[in-house]
């Protein structure tokens, strides 16, 4: 429960940091905070482990780092600040359906019945949420 | 997408029995590195903006990372069926801190409050068939 009060209030925070600073300097700001708080608990517990890693392990993390936040979270920040937290928080939580497509194709993972179902609700949820008036 | 891109890559990353925070700590790294430029040129020109600017988004990344930590802890303890959905109605409570606290900004009706409802259950359906 903690943890979810917690992400609650990431947007929460950006829609007031980002009304007065560009998106640019608000995703920096929000990573160097996030990895003193991360490296707090991961450098003391996992360094050897950091150390250890593949190159090809830390390919796939430069990838990760990529995708997640070079591109996730600036778009993230993005829409929080041109189209709201309430219309772009619920448009971000539907990561998970991205996630089960890419695990359909690159993974071939084929979605269940209860997936699909779930997509539906999503899809439905998110019209609702795109069609209202501004 | 990009987070759900991303998803998938952590996870085949912890099949590898990589350690979570591990791998959250290198990937904030690498983003900084791929985010140095563009965020310091960025910087350079918001460098009036007034602080709290700065104290915000500061927080927003605190609470972030220490809802990612809490949550690979939670993980250890208990199982994900009971983890996923709780972390996963986060979008109803950003939703409602808005409503309480940003009225001003941004006007949160019933078909909003609906539309995250059915968005926020979906995703906790999904998550829980594919545990």
């Amino acid at each position: 429960m903690v943890a979810a009060i917690g992400f609650g209030f990431v947007p929460f925070f950006a829609r007031l940091g980002l009304m007065y600073i560009r998106v640019n300097t608000g995703v920096l700001i929000s990573m160097l905070a996030g990895l003193g708080v991360i490296g707090v608990f991961a450098v003391p517990l996992h360094i050897d482990d950091m150390l250890g890693f593949s190159a090809v392990t830390f390919c796939w993390i430069l990838i990760l780092g990529f995708v997640n936040y070079r591109m996730g979270r600036f778009f993230n920040y993005t829409s929080v600040r041109l189209i709201g937290v309430g219309r772009a928080t619920p448009l971000v939580a539907t990561s998970p359906i991205w996630a089960s497509l890419a695990a359909l194709v690159f993974l071939h993972e084929v979605p269940s019945l209860a997936t699909l179902i779930g997509v539906g609700v999503v899809v439905g949820g998110v019209g609702l949420i795109v069609s209202e008036r501004s | 997408m990009s987070y759900g891109c991303s998803q998938v890559i952590g996870r085949g990353l912890i099949v590898l029995s990589l350690p979570p925070l591990a791998i959250s700590f290198l990937s904030v790294v690498a983003g900084i590195g791929f985010f140095s430029v563009s965020g310091l040129q960025s910087l350079k020109l918001d460098r009036k903006a007034p602080y709290k600017a700065f104290i915000f988004m500061a927080l927003a990344g605190a609470c972030g990372s220490a809802a990612s930590a809490i949550t690979f802890i939670a993980l250890k303890s208990a199982p994900v069926a009971t983890i996923s959905p709780v972390v996963g109605a986060s979008p109803l409570i950003s939703v409602l801190l808005v409503h309480c606290f940003l009225k001003r900004f941004e006007r949160v009706t019933f078909r909003l409050w609906v539309g995250a409802i059915m968005v926020v259950a979906g995703v906790i359906l999904i998550t829980l068939s594919n545990i």
